[in-house]
């Protein structure tokens, strides 16, 4: 059993039932559970519950990623671009006999299954490693104790010297009426009966990528826009991906907002929309809302240690440390102001460096800078760094060297596929030598390119640099390299021919 | 609990297909598969020691249960140890790792399982029980 470096285990932590105790037990808190009683032996405690949705729905162990996010939503987009590939199939020489037919059923059930067998894989995993796991609502009480309920109402009190806060966030409900009658990605990765006609409000990667799989798997699919598309995503590219979504089927009322909701007799729904482009009103089977999420902090019984200090957008405010303002009090993950994507590499890695400084004297801790990260929607997207628009913000545009380039991959040559709907984009600082500060891909396979691309971003690599890595042929990720045109030049980016 | 051996990997689809259909894994029944070493005659237990310190535990929590079928695969060591090919390994719903596993056969795809020591976990055991 490993005893930590600095802090005095037999003194000051021996008067209480756990060394750490984390709430929540999403990718962050997994992660932090498990590197502290695995590596270093400490007494740990694992909450997680989940508050079933407003529609009724429930999960198991893993949090959002797991259960609601990462995974159901990468097996939904592959679902619904291996409907492009069977067509593409057949100029390759496939003969599939003409019809194309999806069963939701099928695909919900299989992805579901894959679930279950993550949250029962974290959960042996949780006891192989010690970590005690409740499966109860934890809420504190003070700032070593909390009190926790499980589902049979039966109420427990726990107390730990650390507390890491890792509860994370669930989808935003507006306050309109009929709001009640709308479902959420906490919803719809799990109803069987298939959505029908869609409408998708809402402009975020979630809603896109909604939006993008059901348009791929055949379902008449509308989404009402407030204004932009991906806010804090460079909006070039997000303005790419809302015109290959629209020339790919996915209808857009832009920009608007839903006024009201009506559930009608026949079990469908009436959506009352106004805006800037008119008003009207649009009849569907399902209304999924994506306008953003809340972090999980309103519950948790912060009102009881006053010194844990919320931002304005409600999230816990962290320190380079992931200290909260109270001394013995973490918070990583979605539900901490961290100022970095809410993404699951993000959290894990801090939940493990969290625990190597607490219990292994470890003084590294998570750079929130130069994340690279993939929205998959129907045209994928993958980048890190800065935006052009935030790069332009911060450097002035007479500081940037802006490389862009339209291309088709070889592979969409064959099915006739359009030439200039794939796109990327180098951004580089021109009195730093060419310093890459931001990269864009718009194309196939986004997140398998960008990974690599990101070491060399976060080394400070030059232009220079990345043209002479030498590009590996026949493949997208090449189209990166050696990258010509700049927007000053005034050259035109587009492809003609291959 | 009601017990039924497969006597050989070959007879285990079989075997599995006509509990399902009687319904052993679905409304209150409970169906469990474990796959575990055979018993030889040199020592009269499992050639593998982790089943036969399982094998008890298993017993003490699954045997008063009613509703509840144990399908016990024996396996044979000269067919198992070192061969990637054995049938329980290229199971698609087994896909076994160790011996003994235990496996939760629930009507869907995914079968919670617990493998060796996992096994003498009550806390889990309970769990794989229960769910």
């Amino acid at each position: 059993m490993a005893e930590s470096a600095g802090t005095s285990t037999t003194g000051s932590s021996a008067q209480y039932d756990y060394d750490f105790l984390v709430i929540g037990g999403g990718s962050g808190g997994l992660a932090a559970a498990k590197e502290a009683a695995e590596k270093f032996g400490k007494r740990v405690a694992l909450c997680d519950y989940v508050v079933p949705s407003p529609a009724n729905s429930t999960w198991g162990l893993g949090g959002t990623c797991v259960n609601v996010g990462c995974i159901p939503k990468k097996l939904f987009h592959t679902a619904s671009i291996l409907g492009e590939s069977i067509d593409d199939s057949v100029h390759y020489g496939w003969e599939t006999g003409g019809s194309k037919k999806h069963d939701w059923s099928k695909l919900v059930e299989a992805v579901q299954d894959h679930i279950g067998s993550l949250n029962w894989g974290y959960r042996v995993q949780l006891q192989d490693k010690r970590v005690t796991y409740l499966n109860a609502f934890a809420k504190l009480l003070d700032a070593h104790t909390v009190e926790t309920t499980d589902k049979k109402k039966q109420v427990k009190k726990i107390s730990a010297e650390h507390i890491l806060i890792a509860t994370g966030g669930r989808p935003k409900y507006p306050q309109i009426e009929g709001i009640e009658h709308v479902i959420t990605s906490d919803d719809v990765f799990q109803r069987f009966e298939p959505p029908g006609k869609t409408i998708v409000v809402g402009a975020s990667y979630v809603a896109l990528e909604c939006a993008g799989f059901l348009s791929g798997l055949g379902y008449d699919t509308t989404v009402i826009v407030r204004s932009i598309l991906l806010r804090g995503f460079d909006q070039e590219c997000s303005e790419l991906i809302g015109k290959y979504m629209k020339e790919h089927g996915t209808k857009f009322i832009r920009p608007a907002e839903p006024t009201k909701i009506v559930k009608l007799e026949s079990g469908r729904f009436q959506v009352h929309w106004s805006g800037e482009v008119g008003s009207g009103v649009e009849e569907c089977d399902t209304v999924l809302y994506a306008v953003g999420r809340d972090p999980e902090t309103k519950k948790i019984g912060l009102e009881n240690v006053p010194g844990v200090k919320l931002a304005s957008n409600g999230k816990i405010v962290t320190d380079s440390h992931d200290r909260t303002t109270v001394d013995n009090i973490y918070a990583i993950g979605d539900v901490a102001n961290t100022g970095a994507g809410e993404l699951t590499p993000v959290a894990i890695k801090a939940g493990r460096l969290l625990a190597r400084r607490l219990y292994g004297g470890s003084s590294l801790h998570m750079d929130y800078a130069n994340i690279p990260t993939t929205i998959f929607t129907p045209l994928e997207y993958g980048c890190v760094g800065l935006s052009e628009d935030d790069a332009v913000a911060k450097y002035g545009k007479d500081n940037l060297e802006v490389y862009h380039s339209y291309f088709m991959p070889l592979e969409y040559t064959v099915p006739h596929r359009p030439e200039n709907e794939c796109f990327c984009k180098v951004i580089v600082l021109k009195n730093e030598n060419e310093r890459v500060v931001g990269m864009h891909f718009l194309g196939p396979h986004a997140g398998e390119v960008i990974q690599g691309f990101s070491t060399g971003l976060r080394l400070g690599m030059t232009k220079a640099q990345l043209d002479m890595t030498t590009g590996i042929h026949p493949t997208v990720a090449e189209e990166l390299i050696e990258m010509r045109i700049t927007k000053s030049s005034g050259e035109s980016p587009l492809k003609s021919g291959c | 609990m009601q017990k039924v051996v497969v006597e050989s990997p070959s007879k285990f689809d079989e075997t599995i297909e006509k509990l399902v259909s009687e319904g052993a894994s679905t409304g209150s029944k409970k169906l469990f598969v474990l796959i575990t070493g055979e018993i030889v005659p040199e020592t009269g237990k499992s050639w593998c020691p982790d089943c036969v310190v399982a094998d008890p535990v298993i017993h003490k929590m699954l045997g008063s249960l009613e509703n509840v079928t144990l399908v016990e695969c024996p396996v044979v060591r000269a067919e198992y140890r070192g061969n990637p090919e054995y049938p329980y390994r290229k199971h698609p719903q087994l896909q076994l790792k160790a011996v003994p596993t235990l496996y939760r056969w629930t009507p869907k795809g995914n079968k919670p399982r617990l493998v060796e020591g996992q096994i003498l976990d009550e806390t889990l055991m309970t769990e794989l029980i229960d769910m």
